[in-house]
């Protein structure tokens, strides 16, 4: 739950810094209502939920890995 | 009357529907496939055979740390959501509460009973692990559980239930339409109606009827009523007990329900089952959308069965394992009144692939 929070402000965090480089990319100031006035558009936001998701795999990965895997890993020779 | 989003608030919500699709979309498949390929010939090898109970199922799981993990993940997000959804709606309660009353003054009607009492079955729980359940009250007036149940389902379904969360709704009231081509009901109930998702979508399909909802929860009727007014429908919201309501005997054409039954524990459902007998008059139809049945294979019993211990839903097992037709028998339906339309394309079908309406007409 905790991680689960972190990661939910992180992203949220990320979205706020990737709207504040599109309103500078189109040379507007990213004041506060214009960040909130700010709409992305599909191919932006598919991107956006492509980060959340790839997010996600990473953070959960260790907690959802199949032991199949694990034990597949800690066999193999480290580098 | 959705509840207003900052940036931030919205970028939130969209992180916890998507951990909720990854959960249900790629976790438990690859849940099941880690089942049947490591844990149940683990079972073999110690036992010589694959778990054939749902005990059986759990000990193999509880020693996997892949399905604590989806446990974790699942409860986590679960209860992220309706601390994000919260700290919006709390943010925005008092003009919530405002545009309710406002809203609610132009169509349809609100009755409230401030002197029912809820019963044990609700008020011990929160179901879905719902911060107060459907029913408290944090203030005067109050819609919080109604605004924060609207917002979070739709977080909860990654908006499989569609932009309205009717999805549900829509079906019941096509099957009955399909079931009973000629039926043309004047006056209708929605028992359990919540935030009204599913009320409206009667409205819809029966624009000629009058329409009611009840729901024990103030802050939903009070919010589902300000809704519909919001969408443009003018129905009538009362908070009252679906097993002992308090509109007349054969008052009603057609009494639906859509996730309600899954809730109440057999003795509250078989109750309301004579109470929808008594309500409608003769040729009306009761239709209920919940689960069909309850799984019979082990692996699918024991992740049922996870929402019961982990979601707050202690009687979900009750809607599965209905005796039909014999429980609306014993609540006065003939038997060769009773009908079972499977729901496929319902949501999260992998899933839950056991949902549908099922009902009965009286005589």
């Amino acid at each position: 739950m905790m991680i689960l929070a972190l990661a939910a402000e992180v992203s949220a965090l990320r979205e706020r810094l990737d709207t504040h480089e599109r309103l500078a990319a189109a040379e507007q100031l990213p004041t506060p209502a214009a960040v909130e006035n700010y709409g992305p558009s599909d191919s932006v936001e598919a991107g956006r939920a492509a980060a959340r998701r790839a997010m996600i795999d990473r953070v959960t990965r260790v907690l959802l890995e199949p032991e199949s895997s694990r034990v597949r890993a800690a066999s193999e020779p480290s580098e | 009357m959705l509840i207003e989003e900052t940036h931030d608030e919205r970028a939130r919500d969209a992180f916890i529907a998507c951990l909720r699709e990854y959960a249900m979309s790629e976790v438990y498949p690859k849940l099941r496939k880690h089942y049947d390929e490591v844990l149940a010939p683990r079972h073999a090898e110690r036992h010589g055979a694959a778990p054939e109970s749902v005990d059986r199922v759990r000990a193999v799981m509880e020693e996997s740390p892949f399905y604590t993990g989806y446990s974790l993940l699942v409860r986590g997000t679960q209860e992220l959501l309706w601390d994000t959804v919260g700290e919006t709606v709390e943010r925005q309660l008092p003009a919530l509460i405002e545009k309710a009353a406002a809203l609610r003054a132009g169509k349809g009607s609100l009755t409230l009973d401030g002197s029912l009492s809820l019963p044990n079955y609700t008020a011990a729980v929160d179901i879905h692990v719902m911060p107060g359940g459907f029913h408290t009250d944090i203030t005067e007036d109050d819609v919080f559980a109604g605004a924060l149940y609207d917002r979070g389902v739709h977080l909860f379904a990654f908006g499989g239930l569609g932009p309205l969360n009717d999805e549900l709704g829509v079906a019941t009231a096509a099957a009955v339409r399909k079931q009973f081509p000629n039926f043309s009901p004047k006056r209708i109930l929605d028992l359990g109606c919540g935030a009204g998702h599913s009320t409206l979508p009667l409205a819809d399909a029966f624009p000629a009827a009058e329409i009611h909802g009840v729901d024990l929860g103030a802050p939903m009727v009070r919010y589902a009523s300000a809704r519909a007014a919001a969408l443009g429908y003018g129905l009538h919201f009362s908070q009252q007990d679906a097993t002992r309501t308090n509109f007349s005997d054969g008052s009603f054409d057609l009494i639906t329900s859509t996730l309600l039954l899954h809730e109440m524990p057999r003795p509250a459902i078989l109750a309301l089952f004579r109470e929808c007998h008594r309500l409608l008059r003769p040729g009306g139809v009761m239709a209920h959308h919940d689960l069909l049945r309850w799984p019979d294979e082990p692996f699918d019993a024991f992740m049922m069965a996870w929402t019961t211990r982990h979601n707050n839903e202690p009687y979900e097992r009750a809607s599965g394992t209905l005796k039909f037709p014999d429980d609306c028998v014993s609540a006065g339906f003939a038997a060769a009144d009773v009908f079972v339309v499977a729901q496929p394309g319902a949501y999260l079908e992998e899933v839950y692939q056991v949902s549908g309406i099922r009902g009965a007409r009286k005589r």
